[in-house]
């Protein structure tokens, strides 16, 4: 049986999904707040999410960005639901947030029925490799393959772990402190310099693309450009 | 007259950080490295906003909150920052009265967007 998590604080239109996807087949597990959802992850794995985008206490798109940036979520498929009106919401920014389908509430049910059916038969399909990608660079993390205007480029791998955290965070300053966390679980040991030894080694092997990793003084750094995008390669 | 945002951040680049941008963005700022600073430079001088870590170094940034409330900010809007692995907490914080967070890492101009906001 297929675990689906509905996420929504408006009790009386989840209970409408609810029961919808149980007819579906689907054993549905709600929850009233994200954060509550959050820590179920932690013991609970699911095969499609479904959540509001305008919950309480959460911006629905940055959580959702989260979500792709997590490995046990990476490759969730999600339905975002939004209840603000048409004119009100920008649909296209949910879905570069990482959503895999939008509906207006309430969802046409044989709509929202078949649309959950296909990303579950498409997940099922052994999905191509998830990229992230920014100007010229396209980062494979599973493969941890890097490639620069569409050609290999050989890096360590502190170099690969490092633009990783780049392209998953991208125009967010990476403090060293961040990095050195993200890097070697706050090893104490490793210090500022060698963050700022691999990202100059890395820069070089960015070519003309190296620019981009921009260096705020005595604070970190950040990938400078409009937007990363993660796209299924 | 700039507006004043008081900063309670105990990690150094990330209060250098808050403090260079919302400066560049023409906002007088006074940061704390820990609770009892920020108690003290509140009773300095009232801010416009308060922008606080989840996490401090001697009491969470909900429990200065409550106290800064208990000083007189009761109607100051207040934005919490934290990171992503803690985004849950957040349901808490805006239940408890924060008009909005911040997630670290954090993007500048998201930042700024959101501070401009809660100052209306």
């Amino acid at each position: 049986m297929k675990r689906a998590a509905l996420v929504d604080a408006d009790l009386r239109a989840a209970r409408g999904i609810e029961h919808l996807l149980i007819e579906q087949g689907f054993r549905v597990f709600l929850f009233a707040t994200l954060g509550r959802f959050l820590d179920s992850l932690l013991r609970a794995s699911f095969d499609a999410l479904l959540m509001d985008l305008h919950m309480p206490g959460m911006e629905g798109r940055e959580m959702l960005r989260a979500l792709r940036g997590s490995p046990k979520t990476r490759r969730l498929p999600i339905i975002a639901l939004s209840g603000k009106p048409r004119a009100e919401e920008d649909v296209a920014a949910v879905f570069d947030a990482g959503a895999d389908e939008f509906f207006f509430k309430p969802p046409d049910p044989r709509l929202l029925v078949a649309r959950l059916h296909s990303l579950l038969s498409r997940e099922a399909l052994a999905a191509p490799e998830t990229s992230l990608r920014c100007a010229g660079i396209a980062v494979y993390p599973e493969s941890r393959v890097c490639r620069i205007d569409d050609e290999e480029r050989r890096l360590t791998r502190l170099e690969f772990d490092i633009l990783l955290q780049f392209m998953r965070n991208p125009r967010r300053v990476l403090t060293r402190g961040y990095l050195i966390h993200a890097l070697w679980r706050g090893d104490g040991s490793r210090g500022a310099r060698a963050v700022d030894r691999h990202i100059h080694s890395l820069r070089t092997k960015m070519g003309a693309y190296g620019g981009l990793l921009e260096t705020l003084v005595g604070i970190g750094y950040r990938l400078r450009e409009a937007e990363a995008k993660t796209r299924r390669a | 007259m700039p507006k004043k945002i008081l900063v309670a951040e105990d990690e150094a680049e990330y209060r250098l950080l808050l403090g260079r941008v919302l400066q560049e963005a023409g906002y007088e700022v006074a940061a704390a490295a820990n609770g009892r600073k920020a108690l003290e430079l509140f009773e300095g001088g009232k801010p416009d906003l308060i922008l606080l870590d989840v996490v401090l170094p001697d009491m969470t940034g909900f429990e200065l909150y409550k106290q800064l409330r208990s000083k007189g900010a009761r109607a100051t809007p207040v934005l919490f920052c934290t990171v992503r692995s803690a985004a849950s907490s957040l349901a808490r914080a805006v239940e408890g009265g924060a008009v909005d967070y911040v997630l670290k890492p954090f993007d500048p101009d998201d930042l700024l967007r959101r501070v401009r906001a809660a100052l209306g």
